[in-house]
């Protein structure tokens, strides 16, 4: 008798519970970031993931002013030895490696997006696409 | 005696290779060490303007073959992610 009440009381939570708040929910589809399809990596995409690798630098200027013109000397208040390190760090953001002459050469944020646009190479899995 | 002279470009071609080996290590201690290393390293050189000897500058270049190769070496093997590193390395915000 407890046993068929006992169910009773729990069974109508449960299942009500149950179809209230399900138990997995999946992520928004816009949260997910999809991988830019082929080789069409966009100057905005580039100058914008620039400026957010820029932005774990200590930087004089604030970050949401950064426009291609900016110089990283001049503007951003980095010395050789920091500019080196933010050109390393977007090379591993964009999987290029900016050579030595343009290196020393480089002194705006746009002529990095230039370098990084030209020497860009899609990922491996989509090139293998191509080719197919 | 020939005269001996690094040029400007040629000190930051040098601490880009560096930082960019010592970056490329799979575990998370060597890689900060390294880097921590270099970065101390050179902003020393630079602020008490450190004249480059030859013997200097082959040590630096030796010194950076070692670099190189342990980087790849340690590529071979799997280092565990440790809690403080970001699953994504890509991910800034």
């Amino acid at each position: 008798m407890f046993r068929q009440s006992f169910r009773q009381l729990v069974r109508p939570v449960a299942t009500r519970s149950l179809i209230a708040t399900p138990r997995f929910t999946f992520p928004a589809l816009s949260n997910v970031r999809f991988l830019a399809t082929g080789s069409t990596l966009t100057k905005e995409d580039v100058l914008a993931r620039s400026i957010s690798v820029l932005k774990t630098f200590d930087i004089k200027q604030n970050a949401d002013t950064i426009t291609p013109q900016t110089e990283f000397i001049k503007d951003l208040g980095m010395d050789s030895l920091d500019y080196n390190d933010a050109l390393v760090a977007l090379e591993e953001e964009f999987d290029v490696v900016f050579d030595d002459n343009t290196a020393n050469e480089i002194k705006s944020v746009g002529q990095t997006v230039d370098y990084i646009l030209k020497n860009y190479l899609p990922a491996q899995e989509l090139l293998d696409k191509e080719i197919r | 005696m020939s005269s001996f002279s690094v040029t400007r470009p040629q000190i930051n071609t040098l601490y880009r290779s560096f930082i960019r080996y010592a970056s490329e290590f799979e575990d998370y201690n060597f890689r900060h060490y390294f880097l921590r290393k270099y970065k101390t390293e050179f902003r020393k050189l630079k602020e008490e303007n450190v004249k480059i000897t030859p013997e200097l500058w082959n040590s630096y270049q030796k010194e950076l073959d070692v670099l190189k190769r342990q980087s790849a070496i340690s590529k071979m093997y799997h280092f565990d992610r440790l809690v403080v590193e970001r699953l994504d390395e890509k991910h800034h915000k």
